[in-house]
């Protein structure tokens, strides 16, 4: 009976709550927002809060693949917002004659793939933090960003790029499609392929990934390129859903995004997690979202509390990590 | 001086000044007279103290990504505060400044996490509380409390309060990181941290208490801010965040702490005030700054960063 009692208790221990708490959490979320507000239990509006979550998942996903190496992309607001305004620039607009259609499309997120894979290379190459180089870079997107329409808001006339992004197909939104397939190729990439094994062994312990032969600075150029690819197609979808390309489209989605991450229960040491834990952290943001909307909190509260959560919950990881010296 | 302070990279931030002083005096014949330069300096006065105060911690070797939003914070209370507290409003503002440093800092020392990863948490934290006192909408200060703030806006012997306030300012702290223990403890926990913890300094206290200095500063910045647009406004404090620590960089502080100081970031300080100043001569786009400043960064970054003392950059 004591061996049993033992057993269970080792196996209690083993068991990895990291994962089990998210999920915990966001039911919990949920059932307070039905119990203050009965009319939320339909499928409609379950939805329309995860439309309203896509960019945040979609840039989540593409930053989980950085933070699962150790690194960090500051530049997801800089990145997402330079695609938006690039995406509207090059669609039919009321600023100029570009009508590229799809192509535009391709264009931005190629754009941003290319930026993702510069943050990488000047990481590696002139060996310098990643917190400083997409800090670096993504003041400079910003600043491309804007540089592209001067001030003056671009709309969007192109009905139909729209409408792709916008409509709802079978009763459910495009755009959950859409978010769909990249979660696939991620979750195919991460379990997959080697650069996901290598990913997690680089984020596990780098020198010795390194000692063995593994290029360690191709498989970092490639995450923050698959990362600056995510943020490309984020930026398309905000620019879409908002018909108009402006550099501040993307506000606060780099806290939402690392805290949607973290939150997921991906440490920031690297070598764990993955995008389905993104996924139940960025749904959960998005939920406290609607939560304080739903309580009637003054809604300028939301990224306060974000950043709370956050906050709390890197301070309940700390005996978790490896990182001793911390900087 | 040992042999490091020769080194030719040492000297790059003081030359690009240089450079930087000469080519304005070309482009701009009016750019070396007395009503220009006293407007660099009113320009670069926030800036020089923010960044003494963002020097303390790249010396540590963290980083502080929460100052823009500390900044609006500051900007706000104090143009909420002011008109029922009087004088006792500054007092209430730093004393917040001081405070949010302290709530940074222990959660980087207790958690044991990065800095940069926790300052973007309270920055979100900061930002929102700026925007809930003011309701999103910038306050001005009406005419009748102008008084208040008259110490920031006059001149003595024609050179601005402000100027003579950020000056003083970092002379102070330029006193405080060279000539006292905890500005030794600082340098020492930049260079080696472990080490530092062996030989017996309460490393957890000095970031901390460096992260409190920070803010304190930053809440400062954000009075003086107030008192140079007479009011608050939560969206200000976003353009200080990469300048502050861009000045700092370019003045050549190491990325990876322990080397660095006070100094060179007043130079960083006039290099950015400079540049800035230098586009609206040449007209080139407000736009464009942060591209500038962004590539000037990761440029120096580069330059000053001392990979001896890391094995693996993350």
């Amino acid at each position: 009976m004591l061996s049993f009692d033992n057993d269970f208790l080792k196996k209690l221990k083993k068991y990895d709550y990291t994962f089990i708490v998210p999920i915990v959490f966001l039911i919990a979320i949920w059932v307070t927002i039905f119990t203050v507000n009965p009319l939320f239990l339909n499928l409609r509006s379950i939805l329309s809060v995860l439309v309203t979550a896509v960019p945040l998942i979609i840039c989540a996903f593409g930053v989980t693949h950085v933070i699962r190496l150790g690194s960090i992309d500051l530049s997801i607001e800089g990145q997402a917002a330079f695609s938006a305004v690039l995406v509207s620039f090059l669609l039919q607009n009321n600023l100029n004659n570009f009508d590229l259609g799809f192509w535009a499309v391709i264009i931005a997120v190629l754009a941003t793939t290319l930026i993702g894979l510069l943050n990488g290379v000047i990481h590696t190459q002139v060996k310098i933090p990643s917190f400083i180089s997409s800090f670096g870079l993504g003041a400079i997107a910003t600043g491309a960003a804007i540089l592209i329409y001067r001030g003056e808001p671009i709309s969007i006339t192109d009905n139909g790029f729209r409408g792709f992004f916008t409509n709802w197909n079978f009763n459910i939104p495009n755009i959950l499609f859409i978010t769909a397939v990249v979660f696939i190729f991620l979750y195919y990439l991460q379990k997959k392929t080697i650069i996901g094994t290598y990913v997690d062994a680089i984020g596990g312990d780098e020198k010795l990934t390194r000692l063995n032969g593994i290029p360690v600075d191709k498989f970092k150029i490639i995450s923050f390129g698959i990362a600056g690819f995510c943020y490309g197609i984020a930026g398309v979808i905000l620019a879409a859903r908002l018909g108009t390309g402006t550099a501040d489209l993307s506000t606060g989605l780099l806290l939402n995004s690392i805290a949607a991450v973290l939150l997921g229960g991906t440490a920031l040491q690297g070598g764990n997690g993955g995008v389905i834990r993104t996924l139940i952290g960025a749904i959960i943001i998005s939920s406290l979202k609607t939560g304080i909307i739903v309580l009637r909190i003054n809604p300028y509260f939301q990224e306060g509390f974000i950043g709370i959560v956050l906050v709390t919950v890197l301070l309940l990881g700390a005996k978790r990590g490896k990182l001793v010296i911390n900087k | 001086m040992n042999l490091k302070d020769f080194e030719i990279k040492n000297f790059i931030p003081l030359i690009t000044l240089f450079i930087l002083v000469i080519l304005l005096t070309i482009v701009n014949p009016e750019f070396l007279t007395v009503y220009n330069l006293k407007s660099i300096f009113i320009q670069a006065s926030v800036l020089m103290i923010l960044s003494t105060g963002v020097t303390f911690i790249i010396l540590t070797g963290g980083i502080d990504l929460s100052i823009g939003a500390l900044i609006s914070l500051a900007s706000v209370l104090i143009a909420v505060l002011l008109p029922n507290l009087g004088y006792f409003a500054f007092f209430i503002v730093i004393l917040v400044g001081a405070l949010a440093g302290l709530i940074n800092g222990l959660v980087i020392t207790k958690g044991k996490v990065p800095s940069f990863i926790v300052t973007l948490g309270t920055s979100g934290i900061w930002l929102s509380l700026a925007y809930v006192l003011c309701n999103g909408k910038p306050i001005a200060l009406s005419t009748k409390y102008r008084h208040y703030i008259g110490w920031m806006s006059g001149e003595v012997f024609g050179i601005p309060n402000i100027v003579i306030i950020a000056l003083s300012t970092v002379a102070l702290f330029w006193f405080v990181l060279n000539s006292t223990t905890f500005g030794k403890y600082i340098f020492s926990i930049g260079n080696g941290e472990r080490a530092s913890i062996l030989s017996g300094i309460k490393v957890n206290r000095i970031r901390t208490m460096a992260f409190m200095l920070n803010s304190t500063l930053v809440a400062f910045g954000g009075i003086l801010l107030f008192g140079r647009l007479s009011a608050g406004n939560p969206n200000v404090g976003a353009s200080y965040l990469l300048p502050a620590i861009a000045s700092v960089i370019v003045g050549g502080t190491d990325l990876t702490g322990g080397f660095g100081g006070v100094k060179r970031s007043i130079v960083g300080v006039f290099i950015i005030t400079l540049i800035k100043n230098g586009m609206n001569v040449i007209g080139v786009e407000a736009f464009a700054q942060q591209i500038v400043f962004g590539s000037i960064m990761i440029i120096f970054a580069a330059l000053s960063m001392d990979r001896e003392k890391i094995e693996i950059l993350k």
